[in-house]
């Protein structure tokens, strides 16, 4: 009983309070931010007298820790406050946004986790691979988001005319078509990340001991490959693999706004440029949100592939 | 005496001789901040110049890498926009570094309160991913060189300070510091003369790693809009620049920029990964 | 009787930092063991032994080169194609490792690590192999053997874990034991009841073994023939216990000077100077740095391992020495 409770404070009490306190951080640094939403929204020609009165009606003028207040209650039913470029409540504007953002950041999280983890296998398990994977890394690694997209456009789009230069498509096979180019250029540094960490782990995993015995043993390589090496190596390619993930959400700000997608994350570059702050802020916050869930997920598979946890559990 | 010698030593190099890429990296960098220096005297036109009758040409003998759109030449604006890209990145690492490296030492020293306030403090800011910080604190300040130089230092601060911090209490437990304790000597002159440099290779490393993300993450700034404006010439804007010729198929304003980019970012890399290498990790 | 393994001027090199090209480990390396019987294997750490095990399974290290001749009931390994290699390794070897703690891999439970190889072969179905896992367990007296199958190798003390080894090489019913220093991480009383299982067991199922140690005693106890190893190559071969008690070569002698006596407490006589490797010995006597005997010729030219009825001896001066030999042993 008591492991439950305690369980349930660490892997949900804790997250919510980090989310919950760089909500807080984030409410008040935008609410001191400069730029007033109020002569946004009226203009410059409107009278003071109408300042104060909007200034009232949106409760600017209450202290801080009420608006907060009154922001996080409003965030929990759904209501994220007004948008002012757009006049339309922010969770209105971001949903469909949403959407696009998560078939482009699920695309790259799949290839990140393919291509990186095979190409680290590869290079940690063969010698005669291992200086032309880490060539490979080693540029990944240097290539940012924005010039990737750009070759990758001038190649694929406008040489040879596979793919789409801009926007996010409609219905299923559209969006993969469309969302291709970008998630290769978001996935890019991190799949290098991925396939050097996963290398650097296969590699020592290899020289393990244990390794040995399974191959003294007779198995064949492919069972010791999966069962004694990459399995031993979980631990460290699940860390990267999580911390990239996550670092998508905010990767996105870049690839979207290179390929004119309507998502999340040109959203807040636009909205930020605009004062727009609701709509920062809310974005800011799932941002924040995905990557505590997936920081939270990394610590909790960490503890089902580790068999001392395991075994002290039961 | 002896005793209160820290022993700087022990990180002298495995090996005796100097390693011939370290050398050839090194040399490299040089070139580059050369370039970031002297480009502005080495280009051949002036930048900012634009001349509508030469726009968008081919690379010739007059322009080796052609003009942009606006028709002004490629390699001058590559040139002179060294000056801007290194010297973000530049200012990102050496801000960063100084407080990074303060923060730790102070939290590695003093321990208790001041090390769990300012630890919780970083974790916060870890919690949000670093360019969406970059992104919006740059809109937030206007455009020009300052804002994101300022916003990435918040961004890479975290991060210096969590591995400098472990390295400084590795160190800190060391026999030496307790000597320099009892040899009176104050907390500034045994940080500072003696803890400092014992990990310095290690905080050199690290700076050299940051360099190249700074460099990337400087150039993604201005390729969002934010930051360094037209008509300055920075090498992220360039890459921005030549989005529409590109779709024109011509490609040599993005990626020459890009390149030049690339470049440096693997540069610095992988003479990062030799230092921490050769002197053993962090 | 016919030969189990014969190894014929068998040469290693390994590549090693600092070297430019590869050095020898292993140097002109001569041994045959017969079916069903024990060899004991003793020489210092560094001396090759476990590079030798690794020869037999045909499982060298990154960028091994090898000569010479390794065969198995007359067939040579190196010529195995894949398939007759993981058979051999699998069915025909069983393998037990000097620390269990780094052989077994502790991610899994030991009931995995028990029938995973003979499973995977398909010598055994997986609930069948179970059963003879728990039966092998008690053998070794672990009588809670289908709890224990549960339990993952971090729940295990070293000696039940060494056990479990013991068990996993039995597995698939090997005709042959590679037992590489399994006492040496075991204290004293667990040492004496693992070696007694593991010669009633081998007794019982008519086992050959090469028995690896650095324990001569310990190896003269429990095996029927003896080889010194020095540097990369025997020095001295011949059965247990005529070695035990009247060696012929002077390491063999020295080795025996060093050991602790049980009956009289004395200052331990080392063997004077430090152990050397394959490769830092010259064209002479591999010994001769550190041999008390040795003479001008012992530093230039390589002895031959002379035979002399079942005893082989690779010293110039074997036969002169005999005498000093003896008074140096008994020290
Ligand atoms: N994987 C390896 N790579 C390179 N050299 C090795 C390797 N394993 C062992 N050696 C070298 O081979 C020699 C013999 O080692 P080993 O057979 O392990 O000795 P022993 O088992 O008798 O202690 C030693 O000099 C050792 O340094
Ligand atoms: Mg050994």
């Amino acid at each position: 009983m008591r492991a439950t409770t305690g369980g349930v404070a660490r892997w949900i009490g804790g997250p919510c309070a980090i989310i919950l306190v760089t909500s807080f951080v984030i409410y008040v640094a935008l609410t001191f931010a400069p730029g007033d939403p109020v002569a946004q929204i009226l203009g410059s020609r409107s009278s003071p007298e109408q300042r104060a009165e909007l200034a009232r009606e949106l409760g600017l003028n209450l202290p801080l820790l009420v608006r907060y207040w009154h922001w996080l209650t409003g965030a929990l039913t759904g209501n994220f406050g007004i948008s002012t470029t757009f006049r339309q409540p922010v969770a209105n504007i971001l949903m469909p946004r949403i959407a696009t953002t998560i078939y482009l950041v699920a695309y790259s999280a799949l290839i990140i986790l393919a291509v990186g983890i095979s190409l680290g296998s590869v290079g940690g398990v063969s010698r005669r691979l291992r200086p032309y994977v880490s060539a490979l890394i080693g540029f990944g690694i240097a290539l940012p988001g924005y010039v990737a997209a750009l070759v990758l456009v001038s190649i694929f789009a406008v040489y040879l005319g596979w793919f789409p230069t801009f926007g996010a498509g409609a219905g299923f096979l559209d969006r993969i078509w469309h969302l291709t180019l970008p998630a290769i250029s978001l996935a890019i540094g991190w799949t290098a990340y991925v396939a050097q960490i996963s290398a650097a782990a296969v590699r020592e995993e290899e020289g393990r001991e244990h390794v040995m015995t399974a191959r003294a043993r007779g198995l064949p390589p492919a069972l010791i490959f999966r069962k004694h090496i990459l399995r031993n190596a979980a631990a460290p390619i699940i860390t990267a693999s999580g911390l990239s993930v996550a670092g998508l959400v905010a990767g996105a700000v870049v690839v979207e706004t290179a390929f004119a997608i309507d998502g999340v994350g040109s959203l807040v570059v636009k909205s930020v440029s605009a004062k727009d702050y609701d709509v920062v802020v809310a974005i800011s916050v799932l941002i924040v949100a995905v990557f505590v869930v997936m920081n939270t997920l990394i610590a909790l598979l960490h503890n089902i592939v580790d068999p001392h946890r395991k075994a002290s559990d039961s | 005496m002896t005793a209160f010698i820290s022993p700087a030593d022990r990180q002298a190099p495995r090996s005796g001789s100097a390693d011939p890429l370290v050398l050839l990296l090194a040399a490299i960098c040089l070139t580059i901040f050369l370039i970031a220096i002297v480009g502005p005297y080495l280009a051949p036109y002036s930048p900012e110049d634009a001349d509508i009758l030469s726009a968008g040409l081919g690379p010739s003998g007059a322009h080796w890498l052609g003009t942009d759109a606006l028709g002004r030449d490629i390699l001058s604006r590559l040139l002179v926009g060294a000056r801007l890209s290194i010297a973000g990145a530049s200012l990102i690492v050496a801000l960063s570094t100084l407080f990074g490296v303060s923060i730790a030492l102070a939290c590695a020293w003093r321990g208790g309160i001041l090390d769990s306030i300012m630890m919780s403090a970083l974790n916060i800011v870890f919690a949000i991913p670093g360019l969406l910080i970059a992104v919006i604190l740059s809109a937030l300040m206007g455009a020009g060189f300052w804002p994101p130089v300022i916003a990435l230092t918040v961004v890479y601060v975290p991060f210096i300070a969590r591995v400098i911090r472990s390295a400084a209490l590795r160190e800190r437990r060391r026999a030496y510091v307790d000597a320099c304790q009892i040899a009176g000597f104050s907390s500034w002159r045994i940080n500072l003369r003696h803890i400092a440099p014992n990990i310095g290779s290690i905080i050199l490393a690290q700076a050299t790693i940051t360099f190249g993300a700074a460099l990337m993450d400087f150039g993604a700034i201005s390729f969002l809009g934010l930051g360094i404006q037209p008509p300055q010439a920075e090498w992220g804007l360039m890459v921005a620049e030549g989005r529409s010729e590109l779709l024109e198929g011509s490609y040599q304003l993005s990626m020459s920029a890009g390149l030049m980019i690339i470049i440096t970012v693997i540069v610095f890399n992988v003479l990062g990964e030799r230092i921490s290498d050769r002197y053993g990790r962090a | 009787m016919t030969n189990a393994i014969e190894i014929e001027n068998l040469r290693i090199d390994l590549p090693r930092s600092g070297f430019r090209k590869r050095v020898p480990v292993i140097n002109d390396l001569n041994l045959c063991i017969e079916e069903g019987e024990a060899v004991g294997l003793v020489g210092e750490s560094g001396s090759g032994k476990s590079m030798t095990t690794r020869a037999i399974m045909h499982l060298l290290p990154d960028g091994a080169q090898r000569s010479g001749s390794v065969r198995y009931r007359g067939q040579e390994i190196a010529d195995f194609d894949r398939r007759t290699l993981a058979l051999y390794r699998s069915r025909d070897l069983g393998v037990i490792f000097q620390d269990p703690r780094a052989h077994i891999n502790p991610l899994w439970t030991i009931g995995d690590f028990l029938v995973e190889a003979v499973v995977a072969n398909r010598q055994m179905l997986r609930a069948e192999a179970t059963d003879r896992a728990i039966a092998l367990l008690a053998q070794v007296g672990i009588s809670n053997g289908s709890q224990r199958i549960q339990q993952y190798p971090h729940q295990l003390s070293g000696g039940l874990l060494q056990r479990v080894m013991i068990v996993s090489a039995l597995m698939p019913s090997p005709a042959f034991i590679l037992a590489d220093e399994i006492s040496t991480a075991l204290d004293v009383t667990v040492q004496s009841e693992v070696m007694a299982i593991l010669s009633e067991l081998r007794q019982s199922n008519r086992l050959g073994m090469l028995f690896i140690t650095h324990d001569l005693d310990l190896a003269a106890a429990v095996t029927d023939r003896l080889a010194i190893m020095y540097a990369g190559s025997i020095v001295e071969v011949g059965p247990s216990h005529e070695i035990s008690t009247a060696p012929k070569h002077p390491y063999t002698a020295a080795l025996m000077a060093s050991r602790p006596s049980l009956t009289e407490v004395r200052r331990l006589q080392t063997v004077p100077g430090r152990p050397i490797s394959a490769f830092e010995a010259g064209n002479g006597c591999v010994f001769a740095s550190r041999c008390s005997f040795a003479a001008a010729r012992c530093s230039v030219e390589r002895p031959l391992a002379r035979q002399e009825k079942d005893r082989s001896v690779a010293c110039h001066f074997a036969a002169d020495l005999a005498p000093a030999i003896s008074v140096a042993a008994s020290q």
